[in-house]
C-alpha cells in the first residue's frame, strides 16, 4: 500500500501549516528547570550514597557483634597485661593529623568555592 | 549545516554537562510543540506539556541507551504526553468542530484558505488519529518511524493512515462545500 506518492496533496497541503511559536523565554525557563533537577538529582544521588554507606557500616558492625556473641568472646590470657605505649612521641603524631585535617579542611573548601563560580 | 549529532549531545548530558541539553531544546522544542499544540488543540496546555515532555526527556535521559533514534524516542514521550493529557481532561472536539467550522474564512483564497480548511479538518480527527497523520506528514516520519513513536504495528499504521487519508479528504470537500 504506497500511501505517500509524489502526487500526493496532503504532503503538500501539510507542508504549508506554519510552525507554532513558543514564547521567547521559554529556553530560558526550561532551562533553569532543569538546571534545577539536575541539583536535586544530584542531592538525591549524594543521600543515596550516603545511606549506602551508613546501612553498609551498620551491616559489617553488627556482622561483628553476631560473630562475637555467636562464638563468644575469646578468653584473655591470664598471663596478659595491658601496657600502655610511651607517649614521648604524641605531640609529633598530632600536629601531623592536625596538619593533615587543616590541608583536607582547605580543599575542600576550595573545591566548594571553584564548583559554585563554575555553576557545577 | 550541524556542527554536532544529537548522539553527541545526549551524551555530554548524560555525562553531566546540563548545557549541553539547551542545543537539544534549541533543535526540538519548536516542533515537538507545533505537534503537541496540534493534537491537544489548546495552546495553553500546550506550552506546559512541551515543558513535561523535555523535564520527562532529560530525567530519563540516563536510562537513553539508543536503540532507536534519539527524535523517535522524543517523539514517542511527546505522543504520549500529548494523548494522555487527551484522555485526561476529555477535550470536547466535537465542540471545537463547530466553532472552527465557523471561523473558515470565506473571503480568504489559494493556500491560506486551503490550510485553514486543513486545521479545520485536522481538529475534527480523534487525538491518536491526527497525532498519527501529523507525525506521517508534517514531520516526515516512516510508517516504521510512527510505528516505533506510537507503539503500533507498522500494518496498523498503514491501515490506520489510509483510512485517516480518506476520512481527511471527505472533511475537506465538506469544508469547501
Amino acid at each position: 500500500m504506497n500511501i505517500r506518492t509524489d502526487k500526493d496533496v496532503l504532503a503538500d497541503l501539510f507542508r504549508q501549516l506554519p510552525e507554532e511559536s513558543l514564547p521567547d523565554d521559554f529556553r530560558t525557563r526550561m532551562m533553569q528547570r532543569i538546571r534545577l533537577e539536575s541539583a536535586r538529582a544530584k542531592r538525591r544521588s549524594e543521600r543515596l550514597s550516603l545511606a549506602a554507606l551508613v546501612a553498609a557500616s551498620l551491616i559489617m558492625i553488627a556482622t561483628g557483634v553476631a560473630v562475637f556473641f555467636h562464638k563468644g568472646f575469646p578468653a584473655l590470657s591470664p598471663t596478659f597485661t595491658l601496657s600502655i605505649p610511651p607517649l614521648t612521641s604524641l605531640p609529633f603524631y598530632l600536629y601531623i593529623a592536625g596538619l593533615t585535617f587543616f590541608l583536607l579542611w582547605g580543599d575542600y573548601l576550595l573545591r566548594k568555592r571553584h564548583g559554585a563560580k563554575h555553576g557545577q | 549545516m550541524e556542527l554536532y549529532t544529537d548522539s553527541y549531545y545526549v551524551q555530554r548530558v548524560q555525562a553531566g554537562d546540563t548545557a549541553c541539553f539547551a542545543c537539544l531544546l534549541d533543535k526540538y522544542s519548536r516542533r515537538v510543540h507545533t505537534l503537541i499544540v496540534r493534537i491537544v488543540g489548546n495552546r495553553e496546555d500546550a506550552e506546559e506539556l512541551t515543558q513535561d515532555v523535555f523535564m520527562k526527556v532529560y530525567s530519563s535521559l540516563p536510562a537513553f541507551k539508543g536503540d532507536s533514534s534519539f527524535p523517535t524516542w522524543l517523539y514517542r514521550i511527546a505522543y504520549n504526553t500529548a494523548i494522555s493529557e487527551t484522555r485526561r481532561k476529555k477535550y470536547e472536539f466535537p465542540t471545537i468542530e463547530e466553532s472552527l467550522l465557523a471561523n473558515v474564512s470565506e473571503e480568504e483564497t489559494g493556500l491560506s484558505e486551503q490550510t485553514d480548511r486543513l486545521e479545520a479538518a485536522l481538529a475534527l480527527l480523534p487525538p491518536d488519529e491526527r497525532a498519527v497523520i501529523l507525525l506521517y506528514y508534517m514531520e516526515d516520519k516512516t510508517v516504521e518511524e510512527v510505528s516505533a513513536i506510537t507503539g503500533l504495528s507498522a500494518s496498523n499504521v498503514k491501515t490506520k493512515l489510509f483510512r485517516i487519508r480518506k476520512k481527511l479528504f471527505v472533511l475537506l470537500k465538506r469544508l469547501e462545500e
